[in-house]
């Protein structure tokens, strides 16, 4: 895939309330909410970003967290499934052509450990940070956010979204009319539908699913 | 394009150019899969507000396609089946029928998922810890429901041709299967019961099924009632519908037109074989038929009223009614096998008429245009029979041709009432009739134009009614009734029909040998007195006018049983002497080995029951040349009645 620019402009992030991602499981250093947060790291951009030396700086602004080097997570597939065209396994990538999941992945997958960082914090003595809470390996523990190196199960994501798709799906809403999801340069990514800064919605949603509402803003079932 | 293939768009156009706004929902948030706590429907969840999460979700889902969040059902399903399936036989449910058996068959929570929503491990949601109970469990028997995972038989002509079913919005899975969402589309409920169709387009019902089945017959046969009659039904007895808005008494909605398929087939619970709706009668597939049959519906014929005579194909008989049992042979055609109809002796409507093709009309009678025939009529319509190889005189016919769409109506009593469906061991005579053994006869032996005489079944008669006596030349055609002539064929319904057949236009009694207070099923009475005085209304006058015979005179109503053509002695037998016809005639007057199915009796040499009725008290001495030509119209009473002292033969041969 071609250099995936963020489609998010400062506008759009800032139609966003936040409730601020100190708040939010997102949170790794010493003082975060979650069961997985380091004992010796207090700074809590650093997990993800850097504002040097960042891995990659084109679809998530000086990114720092170490990719996962899996080859291949396998594509979501079904008949009625008419993204299948567009769609593009996230496994094999690398800092050049890192999709916007791929960034998410770099913990999601369970391959890379959490305190994987290209670019420790000057303020931590220890380098990578010391995390709690994750596996022996420093991954991410088994659970409904561990996603593995199988996104088959998974709903697809790294495909294009468009005006085509849309009038071959017969069941979706036209992308141009999309509201709070977010379309990274015309592909559906993680982040379409998670925000990874705010927890305002359970699971970084960035719709409030009551009524299934964020299923329906792309589905129109 | 995965999913449409090559001309996949323009299928696509195509589709939205037939569908139109039908491609935008109503939107399952207002339909009873809606099971959150906002749902319409009675079955909902306490609080739980999302509403795709009881069906999918979108990490780690089971199946993975389409993202499966409900807990699926472990159990082993009876599958449908069918001994006259084209397609090969169904097994378990597969592919996403499963899915919609995960909450439809009954033994899951509708609650019970894989996720919880919003992440965590599996669980039940609050408020819908109990199975689906009622009208919406299909249970784990779906012998009576529709078959699914089958692949859709290309190669049956009674489906339409695959490539159309998509255009016209039934969908097969990838595998070309079919599957529940093949008929229902879980999200919409646009139409009833989430179909893909409504119940009816344009008064006619049983959209959806006429989508994939063409049946044959079906929409070639003009004036079709089970496809077009707008009948109402009278509100009694059983109600053949149930189609919702279709199902009602004496309602203009409510007509086989507006219910089609479903006037019989029921693509849930249809609890009878091949889907047919069943009122638990215990007589089999006929119940269906006859909850309008019987004038509740159908306005013209009663035929459960000559069911219930005395003498009847056993169509009522809760013995037989699950005897029915056709199968798909190795040509592909629907028949039963000869072995399963002797051994199996029934009869349902489906046996004689083909629901699928049958329209108004019957055989003709003697008094309309063209006297009798032996066509198959618009009421045996696609009914499937047998031709016999006809060997020689009285032959026993062994060899038979199965005629898939039936000329002859004989053609269809014959494939039950031969060889071919006994052997050489007729059954026995169900009601203890039948002289001799008591066994039924074989009418292929009887009928064969092979034969000396016969009533004209197959071919027209041997009995030309015209001869040469001695007195010139003797034409008694005048003596079949009605605009019958020697080269008149009949069926046998002719004389098998119900008692109270008249013929009359507009009488509610039918023609067929569906039932008859007359012994064996006879339009008539018939028996050993037909023949002497008094029997004018019995069956043979129905076509030989009696005044040719009992009731005429000496003088008169000459036929080739005269002496010389002027001395009538049909009459002095039976209008003098009180002969039945039996007396001389076959007491089985199908056919015979000898001329004018006559028979010997008396002497030695008699011919066998139940030919001979009686024995040494009827039938002819068998030393009497009954063959020669010469005989016809040249009689004498001498023939048969030697000399005797103080007798009144006059011929010269004497007792040997």
């Amino acid at each position: 895939m071609s250099v995936l620019v963020l489609l998010a402009s400062a506008a759009g992030w800032g139609s966003v309330v936040y409730a601020g991602i100190a708040t939010t499981k997102h949170n790794l250093s010493v003082v975060g909410l979650g069961a997985v947060k380091s004992i010796d790291e207090t700074e809590i951009c650093i997990f993800c970003h850097t504002p040097h030396r960042a891995i990659k700086n084109d679809n998530i602004p000086l990114w720092n967290h170490n990719l996962s080097t899996a080859g291949n997570y396998g594509v979501y597939t079904s008949p009625t499934f008419d993204g299948v065209t567009t769609v593009q396994d996230l496994g094999g990538t690398d800092a050049t052509t890192a999709a916007v999941s791929n960034l998410c992945l770099s913990c999601h997958d369970g391959t890379v450990a959490i305190n994987a960082l290209n670019n420790p914090s000057n303020a931590n003595q220890n380098g990578n940070p010391t995390m709690g809470g994750t596996n022996a390996d420093g991954t991410l523990p088994d659970g409904t956010s561990r996603l593995g190196t199988d996104l088959t199960d998974d709903h697809p994501v790294n495909f294009i979204f468009d005006a085509a798709l849309f009038a071959v799906d017969n069941s979706l809403n036209d992308p141009a009319t999309l509201t709070e999801v977010v379309l990274f340069n015309g592909t559906v990514q993680c982040a379409s539908c998670h925000d990874p800064h705010n927890s305002v919605n359970p699971a970084f949603l960035r719709v409030s699913n009551t009524g299934s509402a964020l299923c329906l803003r792309c589905h129109n079932k | 394009m995965k999913r449409y293939g090559k001309g996949g768009l323009f299928l696509f156009v195509l589709m939205i150019l037939l569908v139109g706004s039908g491609s935008v929902s109503a939107g399952i948030a207002n339909t009873k899969h809606n099971f959150s706590a906002s749902g319409t429907g009675a079955i909902k969840a306490t609080s739980e507000q999302e509403i795709c999460v009881f069906c999918h979700f979108p990490h780690n889902a089971n199946p993975a396609e389409p993202l499966w969040n409900h807990s699926l059902s472990g159990e082993t399903y009876t599958p449908y089946s069918s001994t006259t399936l084209f397609a090969a036989a169904p097994g378990q449910p597969s592919g996403r029928s499963k899915l919609c058996l995960s909450c439809h068959d009954g033994t899951i929570a509708v609650g019970s998922v894989r996720h919880m929503p919003r992440g965590g491990g599996g669980g039940t949601i609050a408020g819908l810890e109990n199975p689906l109970t009622g009208q919406f469990v299909l249970g784990t028997d779906l012998s009576d429901d529709h078959p699914v995972s089958v692949t859709y038989d290309t190669g049956n002509s009674e489906l339409v041709p695959v490539a159309t079913l998509e255009v016209n919005g039934i969908k097969l899975d990838e595998n070309g299967q079919i599957q529940c969402g093949s008929c229902h589309d879980p999200h919409s409920d646009v139409y009833p019961k989430f179909l893909r169709k409504p119940f009816s387009e344009g008064g006619e019902g049983a959209v959806l099924c006429r989508t994939c089945h063409d049946k044959q017959y079906w929409s070639t046969v003009a004036n079709l009632p089970h496809r077009d009659s707008l009948n109402q039904w009278n509100g009694s007895g059983n109600n053949p519908w149930h189609v919702p808005g279709h199902d009602l008494a004496n309602d203009p909605a409510s007509t086989p037109k507006a219910n089609s398929c479903e006037n019989c087939h029921r693509p849930h619970s249809g609890s009878n074989t091949r889907l047919v709706k069943d009122f638990g009668e215990g007589y089999g597939v006929s119940q269906i038929c006859l909850a309008c049959h019987n004038l509740n519906v159908a306005s013209k014929k009663d035929i459960a009223a000559s069911l219930n005579k005395i003498y009847a194909h056993p169509v009522l008989d809760t013995a037989s009614g699950g005897l029915h049992s056709p199968e798909r042979m190795g040509d592909g055609k629907v028949r039963e096998q000869p072995a399963h109809l002797g051994a199996n002796r029934h009869a349902q409507c489906v046996d004689c008429h083909n629901p699928h093709a049958v329209s108004a009309g019957v055989s003709p009678d003697i008094d309309d245009a063209g006297g009798t025939n032996n066509l198959a009529s618009n009421v045996l319509k696609g009914v499937w029979g047998v031709e016999p190889v006809w060997p020689g005189n009285w032959g026993q016919v062994i060899s038979f041709t199965e005629v898939d769409d039936i000329q002859y109506q004989y053609q269809l009593c014959l494939k039950c009432h031969s060889y071919y469906a006994f052997g050489t061991n007729p059954p026995l005579d169900p009601w203890g009739q039948m002289r001799g053994d008591g066994r039924l006869t074989d009418q292929a032996i009887e009928f064969n134009p092979n034969n000396e005489s016969y009533h004209p079944v197959v071919a027209p008669g041997k009995n030309d009614f015209i001869m040469t006596t001695i007195n010139g030349v003797l034409d008694y055609s005048g003596s079949l009734v009605g605009n019958l002539t020697p080269g008149s064929t009949m069926t046998c319904a002719d004389c098998h029909s119900d008692d109270a057949y008249t013929g009359i236009v507009g009488s509610s009694v039918p023609k067929g040998p569906h039932g008859s207070d007359e012994w064996p099923v006879l339009s008539a009475p018939w028996g050993s007195n037909t023949g002497s005085p008094n029997t004018s209304d019995h069956l043979c006058f129905k076509c030989h006018d009696d005044t040719t015979y009992g009731a005429g005179s000496q003088s008169t109503g000459q036929s080739g049983f005269s002496e010389n053509g002027t001395y009538n002695l049909h009459f002095v037998h039976g209008g003098v002497f009180n002969r039945p016809c039996m007396q001389c005639h076959s007491a089985v007057p199908h056919g015979w080995k000898r001329r004018a199915l006559l028979v010997f009796g008396r002497t030695f040499n008699p011919d066998p029951a139940p030919y001979n009725n009686n024995g040494p008290n009827d039938g002819l001495d068998s030393r009497i040349d009954i063959g020669g030509p010469e005989k016809s119209g040249n009689w004498k009473c001498c023939n048969c009645h030697y000399y005797v002292p103080g007798g009144w033969g006059n011929c010269t041969s004497t007792e040997d």
